[in-house]
C-alpha cells in the first residue's frame, strides 16, 4: 500500500513537472524558430518580407503565451517593434529580470534614439554599467547612448560612462572611436583615462 | 633696470609670438600627394609636417590632407585644392584675442572650428574669391571654383555666412548657398533636396575623417602623428617579409616610439585645452557625425559604416524586423 502511494505521489510530481516544463519546451522551441529565422536575415543581409515578418512575430507571441513568466520573449519582440513599443516590451522584460545588463543598456539606447535622456534614461545607463560592467555588447551600448546625450548627463553618471568607455577601449577601442566619431563624441572619449594606450587616438592629436 | 626687465619681457613675448607663427598647424593626416608653398619656395609634405602661417598648401589628384592647427581648428583638403593660412595667431593667455584668417584658392575643403572660432565667431575668417565665409557654429564644408569664381559653402553643424560685396546669406545647418562673382549668395535652401550635383560635393567633402576638434601642442602632436605613419609603414613591411628580423624589431621599435609620442602629445593636448578654458575659451562644438549613404534618413535603422578601416554596425541594428528597433537581446 505504502509502495502504491509512493509511486502515486511520484507520478504526481512527475505530472505536475511535465505540466510545467512541456509549456516551457513548446514556447522555447516557438521562440527558436523566429530566432534561426531572424538569424538567417541577418546572415544574408536582407530585409524579411512582411510576411516573413509577421510570422515570426507569432511565434514569439505564441512562446510568449506558453510562458509569460520569460523576459526573453519580450526582448525578442521588442525587436520587431518601433522604439516607442519595443521600450514598453523593454520595461516589462526589466521588471521580470531586473538584474541583467542588457535589458537596462536596450532601454538606455532606445531611450537614447527616441530621444528621451531623462531620469529612467540615467537610471538605465548606471545599472547597465554596474551590472555588466564586462559585457563588450553592453559596453558599447551604453557608449553610443550616453554619447549621443552626453552634455544632458549628470555629472555622476558622465563619471560612470568614462569608467565604462576606459573598460571598452581596452578591448573595442576601434569601435568605440567609430561610435564616437559617428555621434560626435570624440571629445569625450580622446579625455577617457588611458586612450593613448588605442593606436585610434591618433584621432585626439 | 625696470626698462631692462621690461625689454626682455618683450624679447621673450615675441619669441614666444614667433614660435606660434612658426608653428601654426600640422599635417595630422594625407593621402596621395600634397606641397606647401611659402615665401617662394615649394616641399612635398608628409604627415607630421609643419605648417607656418602665410604657407600655401596643395593637393594633387586623388589626394587629401588633414590640417590641425593649434586651436583645434580642422581644415581637411579634398583632392586638386588649394588654401591659404593668411594670418593665424594663437594667444594662449587670452583666447578671445586669437586671429585665424584663410583663403580657399581653389577645390574644396571641410573646415571645423577650434576655439578661436568657437570663443569669437569674428575671428574666424575665410575668403573664396571675392565671397567671405564666416563662422557662427562649428563645422562646414565649401567649394570654390577659381575659373567660375563660383563657390558653394554648407553646413553640417552649427550655422554659417555668405558674404559677398552684395550682401550677406546665413545659413543654418543642414543648408548651402552658392554665390558667384558679383552676385548676391543664393537664399540658403536643404542640401538633401538640392540638385544631385550639389549633394555629391558636399557630402564628397563632409565624409572626410577629421580629428577631435581641442587644441593641441603643435609640435608634440606634429611628432606623434609622424611617429605613428613610420610604426605603420615598418609594420606594413614587416608583415610582407617575415623572415626579415631587423625590420621586425624596426617595426617593434618604431610601434613603441609611436606610441611613446601618442601618449605624450595626447597628454599635452589635455593640458592644452585646459589652459585654453582657464584663458576664457569657449569648447568647440563636436564635429558633425559622417553623413549617412543617400537615401537613408531614418536614426533608429542605421547602416553600418566604415573609419579607419573598421566597420561597425550600430550596436542591435542587425536589421530584424521591418522598421524595428533593432535592440540586441540579453544571452539565453
Amino acid at each position: 500500500m505504502a509502495r502504491i502511494t509512493y509511486g502515486a505521489v511520484v507520478l504526481a510530481a512527475l505530472a505536475g513537472l511535465c505540466a510545467l516544463a512541456v509549456p516551457r519546451g513548446l514556447a522555447d522551441l516557438r521562440a527558436f524558430e523566429a530566432r534561426m529565422l531572424s538569424k538567417s536575415w541577418d546572415t544574408n543581409r536582407r530585409a524579411p518580407t512582411a510576411g516573413e515578418t509577421t510570422h515570426a512575430q507569432s511565434l514569439l507571441q505564441e512562446a510568449r503565451d506558453l510562458d509569460p513568466g520569460q523576459p526573453n520573449y519580450l526582448e525578442d519582440i521588442s525587436r520587431f517593434l518601433q522604439p516607442r513599443q519595443a521600450l514598453d516590451f523593454q520595461r516589462q522584460a526589466v521588471r521580470l529580470r531586473p538584474g541583467s545588463p542588457y535589458t537596462w543598456g536596450n532601454i538606455a539606447l532606445l531611450k537614447a534614439r527616441l530621444p528621451e535622456p531623462d531620469s529612467e534614461f540615467e537610471t538605465a545607463l548606471r545599472n547597465a554599467a554596474l551590472l555588466g560592467p564586462w559585457e563588450p555588447e553592453v559596453q558599447l551600448m551604453i557608449a553610443e547612448a550616453s554619447f549621443r546625450h552626453w552634455s544632458a548627463l549628470a555629472p555622476g553618471t558622465q563619471d560612470a560612462m568614462r569608467g565604462n568607455a576606459a573598460r571598452a577601449l581596452r578591448w573595442q577601442d576601434a569601435k568605440l572611436f567609430t561610435l564616437a566619431r559617428r555621434t560626435g563624441r570624440l571629445d569625450v572619449l580622446c579625455s577617457v583615462p588611458g586612450v593613448q594606450r588605442s593606436p585610434y587616438s591618433r584621432a585626439c592629436i | 633696470m625696470t626698462r631692462l626687465y621690461a625689454v626682455l619681457v618683450a624679447a621673450l613675448l615675441a619669441l614666444g609670438a614667433g614660435d606660434a607663427l612658426a608653428q601654426a598647424a600640422y599635417v595630422h593626416a594625407m593621402t596621395g600627394s600634397a606641397t606647401a608653398t611659402a615665401g617662394g619656395t615649394t616641399r612635398a609634405l608628409k604627415i607630421g609636417d609643419l605648417i607656418e602661417s602665410g604657407t600655401t598648401v596643395s593637393t594633387g589628384d586623388r589626394s587629401s590632407a588633414v590640417l590641425k592647427f593649434e586651436d583645434g581648428q580642422v581644415m581637411a583638403l579634398a583632392e586638386r585644392s588649394s588654401f591659404r593660412v593668411v594670418e593665424y595667431r594663437y594667444n594662449k593667455q587670452r583666447v578671445a584675442q586669437s586671429s585665424a584668417v584663410f583663403s580657399l584658392l581653389q577645390g574644396g575643403l571641410r573646415f571645423i572650428s577650434g576655439v578661436i572660432g568657437s570663443t569669437n565667431h569674428n575671428n574666424f575668417r575665410m575668403t573664396a574669391g571675392t565671397a567671405t565665409i564666416g563662422i557662427r557654429g562649428s563645422d562646414g564644408v565649401a567649394q570654390y571654383d577659381s575659373v567660375t569664381q563660383a563657390v558653394l559653402v554648407a553646413v553640417l553643424a552649427g550655422a554659417l555666412s555668405l558674404n559677398t560685396a552684395q550682401g550677406e546669406q546665413r545659413i543654418g545647418v543642414g543648408n548651402f548657398s552658392t554665390a558667384t562673382a558679383g552676385q548676391l549668395p543664393t537664399v540658403a535652401q536643404l542640401t538633401t533636396q538640392a540638385a544631385p550635383a550639389v549633394q555629391l560635393a558636399v557630402n564628397a567633402l563632409a565624409v572626410q575623417i577629421v580629428p577631435n576638434t581641442a587644441p593641441v601642442v603643435v609640435a608634440a602632436s606634429a611628432k606623434a602623428a609622424a611617429a605613428v605613419a613610420n610604426a605603420v609603414t615598418l609594420a606594413n613591411q614587416a608583415k610582407a617579409q617575415p623572415g626579415n628580423v631587423a625590420l621586425q624589431a624596426a617595426a617593434e621599435a618604431a610601434a613603441k616610439v609611436a606610441q611613446d609620442s601618442l601618449a605624450a602629445a595626447i597628454q599635452a593636448a589635455q593640458e592644452a585645452y585646459q589652459a585654453a578654458i582657464k584663458a576664457g575659451a569657449v569648447p568647440p562644438g563636436p564635429p558633425a557625425p559622417p553623413p549617412l549613404p543617400q537615401g537613408v534618413t531614418g536614426t533608429v535603422t542605421e547602416p553600418s559604416i566604415t573609419i579607419d578601416g573598421v566597420t561597425v554596425t550600430p550596436t542591435g541594428g542587425s536589421g530584424s524586423g521591418g522598421g524595428g528597433s533593432g535592440t540586441p537581446s540579453s544571452p539565453n
